[in-house]
């Protein structure tokens, strides 16, 4: 795993005292500006050894801006010197990052209720105990996480800031359907992962692991439901393998052999070249992350069809698209620049930008590097299952030839749906609507010889 | 045998997929194969499961596709099956086979330490067994068992391959030992059919009870349908291990579950128990058969099936029950046309079997035996009319053969005469033979046994005859027939039978002698010349044959009777008579010493009769005719008649006549031998027959001749090859007598004519080795002190002359040159060697040759005049006309006294041919042969001097 400190700890050239330093954050954010004050921020967290003191609301308002992830370069020992709450989660989130569970826990505790990082805190904690199994606490966890982000969205909050709030809030949600999933309880998870807004950046995801849910629950019509929602034009770009895989073991359960062999030659005949492609990329651009930073900004003049997916679902991915968000603004902040009375000043806000956008495009470009590399071997492992999945299936035919049974029958009838009552039946007549996506549930018997 | 048919039990219960189902598989599996080889690639081939998963795949593809290629080829013909090679029918098959052990060796080789290497070894030892490789197949096996963990899956299902391969083998001990290793563990499919294996390993160790109670399971498993169905081999062979275990009520129980008729296994499971040899249970098995079906095509089988185990039981009684039992079974249902046969053979046999009884000699002892046997032949006959209607004509033959079994032989060959003449009618050539061959077997039966048979020897012989009369066996009733006539000296009978025999054997002229000797022994003991003439003519003529030898014979007897006559005539002095006589006996075929003799006595009538051509004639065949020993006793005879013809001037009859004699007389130590050598040698002389001197030559050193005698022949033939020029035997004659010594000073002219010989073929090897010899010769007759003939010496002083002659061309070659000083010294040299020519002159004319007397002076006188002619010649070269003047008068001297030395040799030389009275010989050309030779010396010299 990459270190994105590397990168971030760069500093400006030019650097003042704390004083001159404190002036000018006050200064420039008083003009609007935002993006050309991260490196300034860093200095005097720098300098300061993270006593902020009236240094504090600015850092909060940009990290919730900007994101946290650009001043996780800093030193998490400097970061929790300070007495901010803000420098604290920097570097409780630090810690966190570096698997230093039991003092990241401490400084997310110390964040209190009416924080604006709070609910963020709570998420973590909540991620904690999820991984530490208690996951009854990680449920009350995930709830004071939702409940708290509630409380701190107004309209009046900057829509970055709105959005991120908002976000972590939605992966709450999904956390306490996905706990429910972890202690096994289907039937929770799939109703909680319900109450995720289908508009959500964090929604796509939970199709599956609903999918995924519903398997487990062996309510494989809606497992094929939820996956086949994954075809619709808004949700193309998610182009994780697993759905595939899952869509042909679903079958497999349901012994419908030649859907899966369907399925597991669609997959081989669709993403066999993307396969090929993510590994030689991988060879032939390694640690060069401007060459992905631009083919995953140029993903729409992507001329191969699924390798375009798989770009634009880099592209959309929120680590991804909130740096993409980050050199947009800091891009129009130039403008904001005219403000700046002092030219000096002005000349270093405006080459802290280019510092900026730089970062950012290189956090890109790792990123988009990682995910493409991660999604060559996942093709190549959903591969592999995939054979076996149909190696499987002729396995079992084989078997039922041997003992003189047949094995092919109906399918597609009501009967077998399995529904709760807040899901609605559609009728699968391949078309989507942004408001059904999710909902359909398939509606096939399940051809084993037991189950007739 | 039943191992094989256990085997294909199981392919067809097992793998008895309909053609589509296999096919199906057959489809998924090549969907494995091809899915398997995509994951591979996943894996970059680095995958040792998937290997081993491909290898399983080829190994079970490869196990159906041999499925439908044994169907295939169990679907041809047995001719077919003999013209094809078996393994082409088997390639697909066996290519997969290789593939799936290929892939696991190439997984072994790459992955060592493989954690599956237990299945590995598994699908190789699989693999050899499918080729039959049974040793192999269980080195891998049992290395498979080392390797696989306890009670894995792999252990099952090795333990299990292994338990079959034990079980193919034989080996039962060891085939239920591994099957029951996992035979509680009823999981797998295939548990029926490894517990139907050990259950058939169980009765094979006649463990019946827990082979039973296993199949029963096995049936009861086979039902679920979840397991391999073997209910159809079970039903099969259940019914054989009740049988065999002696449960056989409890095995009717069983079967009557099936509620269906089970009297075919039941036959099935007796036939099975006959083949073991356990008749008893056999019997029982069918008889329980017999009492439950309803089924007349079963009671059928049963009967048969019965009818064969009392045959090997020799109830004869039932069997011919159950004979007729089926016999009635037949009138409403048709046997099988192999039922049918087998009914037949049955009959037959117990025709057969019963017959060989009555002949035996423990029944005929009771009559009443005898008869019933008779009597059951008689029924048995009576089936065999219904089952075969075309043999009831034969019935008097089968009666025949009955009786004659029974000893009555009367009766046998009365039945024999009838059946023959039906069967003659019906043409039925089978008995016609077999009756016939009945009839001669009666008779051929001791007077003890049947004292009337001489009554049937007659009809019989001629019933034969006009049957068959050119078969070996009619030679010898010709033969018997013939005895019969001779016994009863019915002669007109007997000719008729040879006048038959020698036109249907014309080559037996053996047993034709015998017969002709019979007839002239009868003629003879009658006196019937008349007839004996008669007999002899029609001999001649070929009416009757005989062998050569067999007319050599009869010839003999009759020159006898001539010798007789003649020796008759010649004691009443009628010569003339006597002649013709002679000469018949001469001229007809007879004894050959007889014929010698003839002509022996005919030389001496025409001798008396002084008849010089006849005595000749006559003594050369007598001489051609006699023994050597018989010769000898009469060697006066032929010396006087040689003589006779000598001195009557027949050189070449009486050359003949001795020669003949002496070759007679060859090795004998007698003194006349040499007196007919002798003899021969003159008159062939007289004659001048060169050729019969040589070949007595060749014969004398064979036949002892005295060497000196020798000697003279090898000279006499020597100058007789000399004067006829004959060199190449010339030089052969020579050859002859060249290591006597004692006739060196002869020889050298007949060398030299050889010498000449080879100069005129250019050959000068050989005439180097012939100078030689003859310089030996002379060399030779020199120290002996021999005459050398003139010829002889002259032939010698030839090559004396030629040295003369190259030493005059030596002294010629120095040539006078000045300075004067050198001119003294080469005139001195050439003064020299002249002295020295003149020397070797005086030498030639001492040996006193002709040759050499008139051409030795010559020679030096040429010598020397040739240096007078240079002298004068010469003009010293750049001198004064004074010093030349001077010099020339100085040479004057010289020449002067040279010119004196020149007539001095002219008139020696002109004394010693006057002395040697040579010069008229050499006078004239071709006025001797002698001349002729020096003339070709002459040419000789004329080509040397000239090269």
């Amino acid at each position: 795993m990459k270190k994105i400190s590397i990168f971030i700890l760069f500093f400006s050239s030019l650097s003042f005292s704390n004083s001159k330093l404190e002036k000018n954050i006050k200064y420039a954010y008083s003009k609007g500006l935002r993006y050309s004050l991260v490196p300034l921020l860093k200095e005097y967290l720098y300098l300061s050894k993270g006593k902020l003191s009236s240094i504090d609301p600015y850092l909060e308002k940009i990290i919730l801006t900007v994101g946290a992830k650009n001043f996780e370069g800093l030193d998490s020992q400097l970061l929790k010197q300070g007495r901010s709450y803000s420098s604290r989660y920097l570097a409780a989130k630090k810690l966190f990052a570096e698997g230093n569970y039991q003092e990241a826990r401490t400084l997310f505790k110390n964040i209190p209720s009416s924080h604006v990082f709070y609910s963020f805190s709570q998420n973590f904690l909540a991620v904690l105990s999820y991984l530490n199994k208690d996951y009854s606490n990680a449920l009350s966890l995930y709830e004071s996480c939702v409940k708290s982000a509630k409380s701190k969205l107004s309209d009046e909050l900057d829509s970055r800031v709105y959005k991120q709030i908002k976000v972590n809030r939605d992966i709450c949600i999904a956390g306490i359907a996905r706990t429910y999933y972890a202690q096994r309880n289907f039937k929770k998870a799939d109703y909680h992962y319900l109450d995720l807004d289908k508009r959500s950046i964090a929604w796509p995801p939970t199709l599956l692991e609903e999918a995924w849910s519903s398997y487990y629950g062996e309510n494989y019509n809606r497992t094929l439901g939820k996956l086949v929602t994954y075809k619709a034009p808004q949700l193309q770009f998610v182009t994780n393998p697993e759905i595939y895989v899952l869509r042909a073991t679903t079958y497999l359960r349901m012994c419908l052999y030649g859907d899966v062999n369907k399925v597991v030659e669609d997959f081989y005949s669709r993403f066999e070249k993307a396969a090929k492609r993510s590994e030689s990329m991988a060879k032939q651009f390694k640690n060069k992350p401007d060459y992905y930073y631009q083919l995953v900004r140029d993903y729409k003049s992507e001329s191969d069809r699924e390798f375009y997916f798989v770009l634009k679902g880099i592209y959309k991915s929120p680590n991804v698209k909130s740096f993409f968000d980050n050199v947009k603004f800091a891009e129009l902040e130039r403008k904001k620049l005219s403000r700046v009375s002092n030219s000096s000043l002005k000349g270093l806000l405006n080459r802290n930008i280019d510092e900026f956008i730089k970062v950012q495009k290189k956090v890109i470009g790792i990123v988009a590097e990682t995910k493409i590399e991660k999604y060559g071997i996942d093709l190549r492992k959903s591969f592999q299952t995939m054979s076996y999945i149909k190696l499987e299936v002729l396995g079992r035919k084989k078997d039922a030839l041997y003992e003189g049974k047949e094995y092919t029958g109906k399918r597609g009838e009501i009967k077998y749906l399995k529904r709760n009552d807040r899901q609605y039946f559609w009728t699968f007549n391949k078309e989507f609507w942004s408001d059904e996506l999710g909902d359909y549930v398939f509606a096939l018997p399940v051809e084993c010889p037991d189950e007739k | 045998m039943k191992n094989k048919f256990i085997l294909i039990l199981f392919l067809f219960s097992l793998f008895s997929f309909s053609q589509n189902r296999r096919q199906r598989i057959l489809s998924i599996i090549d969907q494995e194969i091809d899915e398997v080889s995509r994951l591979s690639r996943q894996y970059q081939g680095q995958n040792p499961n998937i290997l081993f998963r491909r290898s399983e795949l080829y190994l079970e593809k490869g196990r159906l596709i041999k499925e439908i290629e044994n169907d295939k080829y169990l679907s041809l013909s047995p001719q077919q099956r003999k013209s094809v090679s078996k393994s082409s029918y088997f390639n697909d098959s066996t290519n997969l086979f290789l593939k799936a052990k290929s892939e696991a060796l190439e997984l072994l080789r790459k992955f060592p330490k493989y954690e599956k290497a237990a299945d590995v070894y598994y699908i190789l030892g699989f693999n050899e067994k499918e080729f039959g490789q049974g040793g192999k197949a269980l080195d891998y096996l049992v290395k498979a068992e080392s390797m696989a963990l306890n009670k894995s899956k792999s252990q099952v299902r090795i333990q299990n391959a292994l338990a079959e391969i034990y079980y193919n083998k034989k080996d039962y001990p060891k085939a239920i030992q591994y099957y029951e290793k996992n035979i509680n563990n009823t999981a797998d499919r295939w548990w029926t059919k490894d517990a139907y294996n050990l259950a058939w390993s169980y009765f094979r160790m006649r463990k019946f009870d827990p082979a039973i109670d296993l199949m029963k399971k096995v049936e009861v498993f086979s039902k679920k349908g979840k397991y391999v169905d073997m209910t159809s081999s079970i039903n099969k062979d259940i019914g054989l291990f009740y049988a065999e275990s002696g449960r056989m009520e409890e095995g009717v129980v069983h079967y009557k579950k099936y509620n269906k008729d089970f009297t075919l296994e039941l036959i099935q499971i007796a036939s099975f128990l006959k083949e073991s040899g356990k008749f008893a249970q056999a019997m029982t098995t069918l008889n329980e058969a017999l009492r439950i079906t309803k089924d007349t095509k079963n009671k059928a089988k049963i009967y048969l099936a019965r009818m064969d185990l009392f045959d090997k039981y020799e109830k004869i009684n039932y069997h011919l029950k159950d004979s007729i039992s089926l016999y009635k079974l037949t009138k409403n249902y048709k046997l099988s046309k192999d039922q049918h046969d087998n009914f037949k053979f049955q009959v037959k046999k117990q025709i057969g079997k019963l017959q060989k009884k009555i002949g035996n000699k423990t029944y005929q002892s009771s009559k009443v035996v005898v008869n019933e046997k008779v009597n059951q032949v008689v029924k048995y006959l009576t089936l065999l009319k219904g089952l075969e209607p075309q043999t009831k004509n034969d019935n008097h033959f089968y009666m025949a053969e009955t009786y004659y079994q029974a000893g009555s032989f009367d009766k046998a060959i009365e039945n024999y005469i009838k059946g023959y003449s039906i069967a003659k009618k019906s043409r039925n050539k089978k008995t016609m033979d077999r009756s016939i061959d009945g009839m001669l077997q009666a008779i051929a039966q001791p007077k003890s046994k049947f004292p009337n048979r001489e009554k049937y020897y007659h009809k019989v012989y001629t019933l034969y005859l006009s049957h068959d009369s050119r078969s070996a066996k009619a030679k010898e009733i010709y033969k018997k027939l013939y005895k019969l006539q001779y016994d009863k000296k019915n002669i007109t009978e007997m000719k008729k039978i040879l006048e038959t025999f020698n036109k249907n054997f014309p080559n037996a002229r053996t047993d034709s002698d015998k017969m002709v000797n019979s007839l002239v022994e009868i003629y003879s003991k009658q006196k019937r010349d008349g007839d004996l003439a008669m007999l002899m003519k029609d001999i001649n003529s070929g009416k009757y044959l005989m062998s050569a030898s067999g007319k050599q014979g009869l010839a003999d007897v009759s020159q006898k009777i001539e010798v007789k006559k003649a020796e008759t005539l010649l004691a009443k002095k009628d010569f003339k008579n006597a002649k013709q006589a002679y000469l018949k006996i001469f001229s007809s075929p007879g004894d050959k010493v007889a014929k010698a003799n003839a002509a022996y006595n005919l030389m001496v009538l025409n001798y008396k009769d002084q008849k010089l051509q006849e005595t000749y004639t006559w003594g050369t065949q007598a001489l051609s005719l006699m023994k050597d020993k018989e010769f000898f006793k009469y060697r006066n005879t032929f010396l006087s008649v040689g003589k006779y013809l000598f001195e009557r001037l027949q050189f070449k009859s009486s050359a003949d006549i001795s020669h003949r004699s002496f070759a007679k007389l060859c090795k004998s130590q007698d003194r006349t031998k040499k007196d007919f050598f002798n003899n021969a040698v003159t008159m062939y002389k007289a004659s001048g027959n060169i050729n019969k001197i040589k070949s007595l030559r060749n014969a004398a050193r064979t036949c002892n001749i005295d060497r000196k005698s020798i000697t003279n022949l090898d000279k006499e033939l020597l100058d007789s090859y000399l004067s006829s020029n004959n060199i190449p035997e010339l030089e052969r004659s020579f050859r002859n007598l060249e290591s006597n010594r004692e006739l060196s000073a002869v020889l050298i002219y007949p060398a030299f004519k050889t010498y000449l010989y080879y100069q005129n073929q250019r050959n000068s090897s050989k005439q180097r080795i012939w100078q030689s010899k003859i310089e030996q010769l002379y060399r030779d007759a020199k120290s002996r002190r021999l005459k050398i003939p003139t010829e002889g010496l002259d032939a010698v002083s030839m090559f004396d002359v030629a040295r003369l002659r190259d030493e005059l061309n030596q002294v010629k070659k120095i040539r006078l040159t000045f300075p004067e000083d050198r001119f003294s010294s080469l005139l001195d040299q050439k003064i020299q060697k002249l002295d020295k020519l003149q020397q070797n002159v005086a030498g030639v004319q001492k040996m006193g040759a002709n040759y050499g007397v008139a051409h030795s002076y010559p020679v030096l006188i040429e010598g020397y005049q040739s240096l007078i002619d240079e002298i004068e010649r010469f003009q010293p070269p750049g001198k004064s006309p004074e010093y030349v003047k001077s010099f020339k008068e100085t040479m004057g001297q010289v020449t002067t006294q040279l010119r004196q030395k020149v007539r001095n040799f002219k008139q020696l030389s002109s004394k010693a041919i006057k002395d040697n009275e040579i010069l008229s010989t050499y006078k004239g050309k071709n006025s001797s042969s002698v001349y002729n030779v020096f003339e070709d010396m002459k040419f000789y010299d004329a080509e040397r001097s000239g090269r």
